[in-house]
């Protein structure tokens, strides 16, 4: 009998403790950016792509609500545009399938619409084995979206695909934002 | 009391302390699952939208401003003209906004018509380098001052590069920073009572380079490599000390319109010759729509043991204005921000 209250009073003790300590989680509350991993049924969303079947769909995906410069550094006000930012690298099923990398900035306001700022761009670059397949870029003035999407064919593609992109989300009276995105594929 | 019971009970105290444990720390997290929320609070006419995120998985992400006073509220558009009296420093602030959830260190420096020179930064005396630390989400605008100039018209770059001090020679590692950790803020300046801007006229540069064809890859940009033309990044490499190591950048506008542009190499953030026997620390190139070239070059490697970080800047358009001026929408299709090469690191044994 002993035992079982050693027991019990070390498993009370031990959910008495937990109450008083700050239970933390892998997600914080506070705002600003939003990085996502999306899963296949997300990403082909973006990019078209077979979910079911093709390689590699997903993609990172980063977003933030723009800020101004207040008091709190990632208060934004109702009319502020949501920024994100996307680079995704994948391939169809078939063996012999191209290899895609869709990637793009993009500006919206809160219900969806395109809301045009000052600057936005991206610079995509994608790389197999460490050798440079493609560098490109697209920078709009007084826009809501630059957009690079690059495919790769050949009879053999693979080996370890890398994408990464510079973005760029710049609107005069809000804090610019200049993400980095990448994407692996092999 | 028996020492199976004991094992027993024991046993099943730790496996539930190790449930709760689990609960509680986020461990069992499902890939797929959302790792972001998106809340709005109304409170009278306003809206304020705050997101739930990842914080492990945000990774570089800060922006950097050049102010004329301590507040963000100072803000001028990049590049923005700025006129000086002769013989009067130069004084702004150079606003850093650190938007992630780690603390980060950035190195500071700054490019005076092309050149890197010492100057003084957030009260901290002369130099060429300058380092700041911030905290998570941190947002704080720092006092700088560049000396007196000659009369005239001026281009002042500030840079800052995150994680300086990281030289791991992991290829990974390496490849994270092409096109990445660094951000700048350019003013163009006018010294004394000329009306307007003018940008000085350039020694372009002419030495030795190699025609990499239109179909090279690069557009608009640049790609250190150890053989010219080549695609293959040159990201570490070990290295004697004292001795001279070749390497070659390519640059490349793109296929549908040209480029201006400086190039800048950098050892340990220090700015070097492009090469042994010159003095040329920074080359101008005017590129025409497909234009890619090759340009040899070689830095002296320095005696003391360890990695040190060969970098590369492209810097595009030089002595432009390019914010302020309504008709940089149609003039300039070019990438309008200076970018780094991968840092490379070069072990010294």
């Amino acid at each position: 009998m002993n035992l079982h209250k050693t027991f019990f009073v070390l498993l009370a003790l031990l959910l008495a403790g937990m109450a008083i300590v700050p239970i933390t989680s892998a997600e914080s509350s506070e705002a600003g950016v939003t990085t996502q991993y999306l899963p296949p049924q997300e990403g082909a969303k973006f990019t078209g792509a077979n979910p079911d079947k093709d390689i590699g769909v997903g993609g990172m995906l980063k977003t933030r609500i723009a800020a101004q410069p207040v008091k709190s550094a990632f208060a934004a006000t109702a009319d502020a545009p949501q920024w994100s930012a996307y680079t995704d690298l994948w391939r169809n099923w078939w063996s012999a399938s191209p290899v895609y990398c869709d990637a793009y900035s993009r500006s919206r306001t809160s219900s969806g619409s395109a809301y045009d700022i000052n600057k936005i761009a991206l610079r995509e670059r994608v790389w197999r084995d460490g050798a440079l397949y493609n560098d490109q870029t697209d920078t709009r003035y007084n826009s809501a979206d630059a957009v690079v999407n690059y495919q790769y064919s050949a009879v053999y593609t693979g080996g370890t695909w890398t994408a990464q992109s510079d973005h760029t989300f710049e609107l005069s009276g809000y804090t610019s934002w200049y993400p980095v995105t990448t994407d692996t594929l092999t | 009391m028996n020492s199976t019971n004991l094992f027993f009970f024991l046993a099943l105290f730790g496996f539930s302390f190790t449930l709760i444990a689990l609960g509680i720390s986020g461990l069992p997290h499902i890939e797929g699952s959302p790792l972001w929320s998106m809340s709005a609070n109304t409170s009278g006419n306003s809206t304020v939208y705050s997101t739930t995120y990842d914080k492990n998985k945000v990774s570089e992400s800060f922006g950097v401003t050049i102010l004329t006073g301590p507040t963000k509220q100072d803000e001028t558009s990049q590049t923005a003209l700025r006129r000086i009296g002769a013989g009067k420093p130069f004084e702004g602030y150079l606003w850093v906004s650190n938007q992630m959830a780690q603390e980060n260190d950035f190195l500071v420096f700054g490019l005076l018509d092309y050149q890197q020179i010492p100057f003084e930064f957030n009260n901290s005396g002369r130099g060429i380098h300058h380092t700041i630390h911030m905290a998570p989400f941190e947002e704080s605008a720092y006092p700088f001052s560049i000396p007196p100039m000659t009369e005239g018209s001026h281009d002042f770059e500030i840079f800052l590069v995150m994680k300086p001090d990281m030289h791991s020679l992991n290829d990974s590692f390496r490849f994270s920073t092409d096109q990445a950790l660094l951000g700048s803020r350019r003013v163009n300046i006018i010294v004394g009572n000329a009306q307007s801007f003018f940008a000085p006229s350039l020694k372009e540069y002419d030495g030795p380079a190699i025609s990499c064809g239109s179909d090279y890859v690069l557009n608009d940009g640049l790609l250190v490599t150890t053989k010219p033309c080549d695609t293959k990044a040159l990201l570490s490499a070990n290295v004697i000390p004292d001795s001279l190591f070749d390497y070659s950048i390519n640059i490349g506008a793109d296929n549908n319109y040209p480029v201006s542009v400086a190039v800048v190499p950098l050892l340990d953030f220090y700015q070097v010759p492009l090469a042994k026997n010159t003095n040329d620390r920074t080359a101008f190139f005017t590129l025409n729509a497909g234009e890619k070239l090759s340009i040899p070059a070689n830095v002296v490697i320095p005696k003391d043991a360890g990695v040190h970080e060969l970098m590369v800047l492209w810097i595009p358009l030089p002595y432009h204005s390019i914010d302020d001026d309504a008709r940089n929408v149609a003039q300039h299709h070019q990438w309008p921000w200076s970018e780094p090469s991968i840092r490379v690191g070069l072990n010294v044994q």
